[in-house]
């Protein structure tokens, strides 16, 4: 009489699955009558890996017909009470094993040993976590894309998927170009790791996405503290790790192909990804896409110029045993985007006329032809990976990866030279991490290990445009211990230090006006190197020792109430952009300039995450409080008259700063197929002393959505979802005033830069439909139609606000074909 | 196996050193070359000619306008101006910009608008027509219609949305020159 019930497991409903031991993760959910008949009966027993013998904690244990559920100690062991005389069957489920059942006679107390084995990984399984990541934090609660968010996003970018996560927003130039945000920071404070390989491509300032296809992956984690020690943990607001699930021993191929097409951008893409896997555990895995996308459309006018193409191919292989591991993987990225032609402006009073005009001052029809001003980048990266177990307490893995990243950018230019990029960047980074996990006495697990970093940028100088970030080499050495204390399921404490040492050498030409300016004539004369015309050769060389330290501890109370405390300190040294940009920026018409006086920033932060359920209502609350020293922050300075009119100089400088806020989820289950979640975020940033606000901080916002399924397995699904932002109230003063002529008279007038555009409500809808099942093959489409009332508004996070609304009604098709 | 994966780190272990201690010893970044930006506009030269020859030059740099500043015109006197667009950020190589401005001339415009004086600015005979007929407006006819003394501002635009509109926000595009010059207008005898 079990009614078997798949939960649903949607972006955030996962984060309860991320600790087993809280809200059971089991897949099997039963309701029954108990029956009362000489039932004072108890099993007794040990739960231990069928391959390696050693005990499994946290598994969960019932009776088929019983509603309650038990858990496995850390030694394995589990007790079941009042069990009734005869035959009963007794399920075991723990993410990563197969499920397992067991029938037995009980006539009396027993005692009994269940073995359980590795999962054989399937796609159409989407609740295994990849075991490579899963001691990444004991106590830091993890919020995670499962595949079917990852699929549903196919056609979007990772920053676009990630806000479906509660606490993400997205920084945005443009349409295609974002970058995510988390607890109010991004770029350089957002760490990415893929595939245990830190992605190096964020240091080139805010503008630059990260060169990373979502499709090529299977899981998305993020933790909300920089906890990733392993990847070097310089990043305060938050690190991803992107992975691929682990591949077992079976002969097997199959693979999935995703097809979208959405009517805004009147776009299509592609994404295809096969795997074979073999007895011996072998295997290769394929993934290739594609995605090619015309101007976007906001409700009254075409964006002129935001085509975009992107391009992905992904190919790994490798072999997965029980004792050793490895893979190799190549990996390569493609991606062109227009630039709001538009927001190609020449000075302060263009940007003062683009402002005070209601729609853009450029406006062609459709088309999906990318022109200056434009962006591309391209990402190779080629990897290897071999992990070795030496017993079952003991493992070693050893990571090495290379990356090169190139990124051009194409402004309007006069003579011809639109074609020709104004800014060529290409970064070579070389990351070695060897890595040593013991576990001690059962209930100690230790991580320590040492990485290496070896980089080089290089601008090139055919651009004609003086370099945005010079050539410069950074070499990094960091070593990393952290230990984590599990004496029983309900208490887990985590400690650990790293420390790094970042050497920085850079040869950058300046002006000689502005390096006297600056005064670093008088304070850096020893590294000039020679003059020549009205420009100056110096060779800075800057060495940092970064320390970081995190501490955590979780504790359960009930299994309906846990409670998990962490607190991280961060060192971070400035990256090349915040020391040494230089360079104009077209659509928002400044100056940037990096300063070489900036020193390491150090980010305190503590964060709380309360989950609870009551009946059918769950919820987590994540209030953090974050105190940043040395807060790394680029600000107006002046104005710089030019012959092309007035620039504000915006300049790295320090400040200290407070980040505050929380992040609530809640959900609610009205009947089994009927769930209602919301998402609230709210961040509070400013300056230590003046209490001045930030720039750039997420406005308060809230989602919502209901969702109806099919009672039946997953056969169809039906949500409606809402957007509510709120207009940023606290906001930097940082605007311009700009000479005007007007009938004859020279006045000033106010260039309101920053002032945040109005709160706005969005409604979203989604319609999701398995068509077609046979064996192994599946196919399912989906129907989502996004901004439904084609609402106009703006957004504080989008870079290019001054100049457009943003994107109306979207509705995307999509078919998934998994096999 | 195991024997081959020991032999195998065996190998791959000191390479990888090896290959670290070259990285670290030969990484000092190569002497980067030079960029002198061919695009950029340094100098803004305006020539005034009375109508007996008499040149009167100012020259607009970042750090002030040398030269004849104000520039003195007398009322109700025609007087050519012409401009001239130069990079002087390699001294060595000065560049005439105007040069490659007449070559794309249906993709820029000249635009004047003045303050505190009056002063009527006409396309000259000498001047630059595009493929429509619009002139550029790069040599100009310039009479005071009134005494006083104000500012000339004047604009090279890059792709202007339209080339015959009478206001800066009319001409849309990009600003590639926004300067101003001191002008003074004074009685004619």
């Amino acid at each position: 009489m079990g009614l078997l019930e798949k939960i649903r497991s949607y972006a955030w409903l996962q984060l309860f699955k991320m600790k087993p031991c809280f809200f059971c993760c089991s897949i099997c959910y039963c309701c029954s009558v108990a029956y009362s008949q000489n039932c004072d009966q108890q099993i007794q027993g040990k739960i231990i890996d069928r391959d390696w013998g050693n005990p499994i904690p946290n598994a969960v244990v019932r009776i088929k017909t019983s509603v309650d559920s038990t858990q496995s100690e850390t030694n394995g062991y589990f007790v079941l009470k009042d069990i009734c005389k005869g035959n009963v069957v007794i399920e075991v489920s723990k993410t990563g094993y197969e499920f397992e059942t067991l029938e037995l006679n009980v006539v009396e107390n027993m005692e009994i040993e269940i073995e359980m084995s590795h999962t054989v990984h399937e796609l159409s399984q989407i609740n295994i976590q990849d075991d490579m990541f899963k001691r990444e934090s004991k106590t830091l609660l993890k919020w995670e894309l499962n595949e079917r968010s990852i699929d549903a996003y196919s056609h979007q970018n990772i920053a676009q998927a990630l806000t479906s996560l509660s606490g993400v927003s997205m920084l945005k130039m443009g349409n295609e170009i974002s970058k995510p945000i988390v607890h109010g920071m991004h770029s350089a404070r957002v760490q990415i790791v893929s595939n245990g390989i830190n992605l190096n491509d964020q240091q080139w300032g805010i503008d630059h996405a990260p060169s990373i296809d979502l499709n090529a992956y299977e899981n998305v984690q993020l933790l909300k503290g920089a906890i990733g020690l392993k990847y070097g943990s310089s990043a305060p607001g938050g690190i991803i790790i992107l992975s691929n699930r682990n591949i077992v021993q079976k002969d097997s191929i199959y693979g999935k192909i995703i097809l979208s097409g959405t009517t805004n951008s009147r776009s299509g893409s592609f994404s295809s990804r096969i795997v074979k896997s073999f007895k011996n555990g072998g295997f290769m895995r394929l993934h290739g896409s594609y995605k090619g996308s015309g101007d976007f459309r906001a409700p009254e006018y075409t964006l002129s110029n935001t085509a975009s193409r992107r391009h992905n191919v992904d190919f790994s292989v490798g072999q997965n045993k029980r004792d050793k591991k490895w893979e190799v993987r190549a990996s390569t990225y493609g991606f062109e985007s227009g630039i709001l032609r538009a927001a190609h402006i020449g000075n302060l009073g263009d940007l003062l006329r683009a402002i005070k005009s209601s729609q853009p001052l450029y406006i062609e029809d459709f088309s999906y032809d990318i022109y200056a001003p434009k962006q591309s980048s391209n990402h190779l990266s080629l990897s290897g990976y071999y992990s070795w177990r030496l017993d079952s307490s003991k493992k070693i893995e050893f990571r090495y990866g290379y990356q090169r990243n190139n990124r051009k950018e194409y402004d309007v230019r006069r003579g011809g030279r639109s074609t020709k990029p104004a800014i060529d960047l290409q970064l070579t980074t070389h990351s070695f991490l060897g890595n040593y996990e013991l576990t001690l006495l059962e209930n100690w697990y230790l991580d320590t290990g040492i990485s290496v970093n070896i980089q080089q940028n290089y601008s090139d100088p055919n651009t004609g445009i003086k370099r945005l970030i010079p050539d410069h080499s950074l070499i990094g050495v960091g070593g990393f211990v952290s230990a984590s204390y599990s004496p029983n399921n309900y208490f887990d404490v985590e400690l650990g230090g790293r420390i790094d040492y970042r050497g920085v050498n850079a040869k950058k030409y300046y002006a000689l006006t502005r390096w006297k300016e600056n005064g670093y004539d008088q304070k850096y004369s020893d590294i000039e190197l020679f003059q020549t015309g009205s420009q100056l050769l110096v060779n800075p060389k800057f060495t940092f020792w970064d320390a970081s330290l995190i501490t955590g501890t979780s504790l359960e109370f009930t299994e309906d109430l846990a409670l998990g405390l962490n607190y991280t300190y961060v060192e971070r040294s400035p990256n090349a952009a915040e020391l040494f940009s230089d360079g104009l920026h077209h659509s928002l018409a400044s100056i940037e300039y990096g300063s070489l006086e900036l020193e390491k920033e150090n980010a305190h932060k503590v964060f709380l995450d309360l989950k609870g359920k009551i009946d059918r209502l769950s919820g987590v609350f994540t209030p953090f409080y974050s105190y940043i020293n040395n807060f790394i922050s680029i600000n107006p300075t002046s104005l710089e008259v030019t012959v092309r009119g007035a620039f504000p100089v915006w300049l790295y400088s320090h400040v200290d700063a407070i980040f505050q806020g929380f992040d609530l989820g809640i959900d609610y289950r009205f009947t089994p197929n009927i769930e209602y979640r919301a998402n609230i975020s709210y961040v509070k940033a400013f300056e230590v002393g003046s209490r001045e606000p930030l720039n750039n901080i997420p406005p308060f916002n809230i989602r919502h959505s209901i969702d109806v399924s099919s009672i039946k397995s997953d056969k169809w699904q039906v949500g409606i979802s809402s957007e509510y932002v709120a207009r940023q109230n606290r906001f930097p003063n940082n605007s311009f005033y700009v000479s005007v002529i007007e009938d004859g008279e020279i006045n000033n007038e106010l260039v309101s830069l920053s002032e945040p555009p109005r709160h706005y409500h969005l409604f979203n809808c989604d319609l999701r439909t398995k068509i077609f099942k046979k064996g192994d093959l599946d196919i399912e489409s989906s129907l989502r139609i996004s901004n439904i009332f084609n609402t106009q508004y703006r957004d504080y996070l989008n870079r290019l606000r001054y100049y457009t609304d943003e994107v109306g009604r979207d509705i995307l098709i999509q078919m998934l074909i998994t096999f | 196996m195991l024997k081959l994966i020991i032999r195998s780190w065996r190998t791959i272990v000191p390479a990888f050193i090896l290959f670290v201690f070259f990285t670290l010893t030969g990484c000092s970044p190569d002497e980067p070359e030079v960029i002198n930006e061919p695009e950029v506009i340094t100098h803004v030269n305006l020539i005034v000619t009375d109508p007996s020859g008499g040149k009167q030059t100012a020259i607009w740099t970042e750090t002030g306008i040398s030269g004849d500043t104000p520039i003195k015109l007398t009322s109700g006197l025609n007087y050519q101006a012409s401009l001239q667009f130069w990079n002087r950020s390699d001294l060595s190589n000065p560049e005439e910009i105007t040069t490659e401005i007449k070559e794309e001339v249906d993709e820029h415009q000249v635009f004047y608008e003045t303050s505190g004086i009056k002063i009527d600015i006409t396309s000259a005979s000498s001047d630059l027509k595009d493929s429509d007929g619009v002139p550029l407006l790069l040599n100009t006819t310039w009479k005071g219609t009134a005494t006083g003394s104000g500012t000339v501002r004047v604009w090279l635009i890059h792709q202007p949305v339209s080339k015959t509109a009478t206001t800066r926000t009319g001409l849309g595009g990009e600003t590639d020159v926004e300067v101003n010059f001191q002008v003074s207008v004074s009685a004619g005898n």
